[in-house]
């Protein structure tokens, strides 16, 4: 029970790095990215395909992070920057992200088969610690996403990088006047943001594997959580994803599997309900 | 000659999606990507009532439409007051909650599906013979076609409007989102449930896989490419992408790759028609401001 806990946190975490990446995306560029899910599981996908071409597993890795932050820049440049320049409301680039969406998760599709990709080979190295059993995978998903929380806070809170970023995200037109290069710190949030997914991305794939539409709960899950608590504070839609990917997993081991989607998609859908019937001024609702 | 008529059951099947769609996104603004579920609910409660309590088709599929239409519009009650991003979420949400449903349930018979649907007979017009079933999916997309003009134009599209335009003036106005947005959801998933059938009808077999997101998000695409707000728009939409990625299947014989392929090029179309062409090819982009 400890141990579907602990695994169940671990999944979380990861889930939450993907939020934490929507989150600072919608932040600064206003957009609901819903294409992210898919930078996530084309991540795990750069990955793979760079191993097929024999390279080193530590330059595969950074290169897959690198490549996917280069489409996420991409899109951003190549559309939602076009059509918010032009005027256009917000529905239509969420319009957008969603056309993006599909076709990324069907080229995805096309390339490598429809089949669940697991980057590992044969069984993972478990570890105990007392009645907690956890594998090697596991113990890399929960430290490296601590470790990218406390780096991102701290990128957030103490560096002019920061700064802008937040001044950014407040304050468009004001933080131009300022003097700040809005679009570099657009650039930069992007292709950070589309980073932190594709490594989320790679560690799924090398734990539990993932096939094309694996992104669409993480991208639902963090486009939600990102409207229930705004994008002021990254921890916020961060905990909120991390306990609904704890959820998820509770879920899967009490119902063996079968019926995790149906409920997490209900607690998603009533959760929304409930946000929606809250009276207005206390929402802070995005649009 | 067989092609011709599968391929134009086809257009006007996703035309009449395309045109209910359009009835709650260009006129009623409400972004819908439940439109699969909806189908697949339509499909599922004529295959179950043909097949588990031996209703006869008609009276299966009348109570398939009703059904539909009831939990969609009570589904609808509960949405009207959300922003249009959550509508949209909301919506997934409802899809994924019916596959996931239908997937796992024992009555829906899980991935195996449903098989030994009976067919719909109306006189001599039966879902068995191509010819017959082509002209009835025809006749049908006429009626949407028809009604959605007729509706269009009535004082009821105005509330609609009104409401998507500008929800505090249209509620000043006396227009009630949670009477006007729920009528127009219960006649969209009429719609979708009227497809479902004549599919189960025609098949005679169902499973889950064909009610899935991507195909919420291919009459989606449909409706943007055409234009919102325009019924023409939003059949010639239907026909543009149904046709081409059609006209590759002819090259290739894999028919998972020919379904990426369509998925992908109605994305890449509506990434160009949003781009370039904001209004979609005949209609106007007042539906998403």
């Amino acid at each position: 029970m400890l141990s579907i806990l602990v695994v169940g946190i671990c999944k979380g975490a990861l889930w939450a790095l993907v939020a934490a990446g929507f989150a600072m995306i919608f932040g600064t560029t206003r957009v609901f990215h819903f294409a992210h899910g898919a930078i996530f599981v084309w991540g795990a996908y750069f990955f793979d395909a760079l191993l097929i071409f024999k390279t080193p597993a530590a330059v595969a890795f950074l290169g897959s992070i690198l490549l996917a932050a280069i489409l996420g820049v991409g899109i951003d440049a190549g559309i939602y920057r076009p059509l918010q320049s032009r005027g256009a409301p917000p529905t239509t680039v969420l319009l957008g992200s969603l056309a993006i969406y599909t076709v990324l998760v069907n080229t995805a599709g096309l390339a490598f088969g429809d089949r669940t990709l697991v980057l590992r080979a044969g069984t993972d190295q478990m570890y105990s610690l007392g009645p907690i059993l956890i594998t090697r995978m596991q113990t890399v998903e929960c430290v490296s996403s601590l470790a990218l929380f406390v780096v991102l806070s701290i990128v957030f809170r103490y560096t002019n990088m920061g700064l802008d970023i937040r001044a950014v995200a407040d304050n468009q037109a004001l933080a131009e006047w300022r003097g700040i290069n809005t679009s570099f710190v657009r650039l930069v949030v992007v292709a950070f943001g589309s980073g932190l997914a594709a490594f989320a991305g790679i560690i799924a794939g090398l734990d539990t594997g993932l096939d094309p539409t694996a992104g669409l709960p993480i991208s639902l899950l963090a486009v939600s959580a990102t409207i229930f608590a705004g994008s002021d504070r990254l921890a916020a839609p961060m905990m909120i994803s991390g306990v609904m990917g704890a959820t998820h997993s509770l879920i899967t081991w009490f119902t063996s599997g079968t019926w995790a989607d149906a409920l997490f998609y209900t607690i998603l859908f009533g959760a929304l309900i409930w946000r929606a019937h809250k009276p207005r001024e206390s929402t802070g609702e995005v649009s | 000659m067989d092609y011709v008529l599968h391929l134009a059951a086809l257009i006007s099947l996703y035309g009449i999606l395309a045109l209910s769609l359009d009835l709650m996104l260009g006129l009623g603004g409400m972004m819908n990507l439940a439109t699969a579920a909806y189908i697949g609910f339509g499909s599922y409660t004529y295959a179950l009532a043909t097949t588990r309590f031996m209703a006869p088709p008609l009276v299966a599929a009348a109570i398939s439409i009703i059904a539909t239409s009831a939990i969609a519009c009570a589904l609808s009650i509960l949405l009207t007051k959300c922003s249009r991003e959550t509508f949209v979420l909301a919506t997934i949400s409802i899809q994924m909650i019916f596959y996931s449903a239908v997937y796992n349930l024992e009555a829906t018979n899980g991935s195996n599906g449903i098989s030994g649907i009976p067919p719909l007979a109306i006189g001599s017009i039966t879902t068995m013979s191509p010819v017959s079933f082509t002209s009835l999916c025809a006749f049908c997309l006429c009626l949407m076609f028809g009604l959605r003009h007729k509706l269009a134009s009535s004082p009821f599209s105005l509330g609609l409007r009104a409401l998507r335009d500008d929800d505090v003036a249209a509620a000043n106005l006396l227009i009630r989102s949670n009477r006007v947005q729920p009528a127009v959801t219960a006649l969209a998933a009429g719609a979708g449930s009227m497809v479902g059938i004549l599919i189960a009808a025609s098949s005679g077999y169902i499973d889950p896989t064909s009610f899935v997101l991507s195909e919420s998000l291919f009459v989606l695409s449909c409706v943007a490419l055409g234009g919102f707000e325009s019924g023409a728009g939003a059949v010639v939409g239907t026909l543009i992408l149904v046709i081409l990625p059609d006209c590759l299947s002819l090259l290739s014989v894999d028919s998972n790759a020919i379904f990426h392929v369509r998925q992908c090029l109605s994305g890449i179309l509506l990434l160009s028609v949003l781009r370039f062409r904001p209004a979609g090819l005949l209609g106007s982009t007042r539906g998403l401001e």
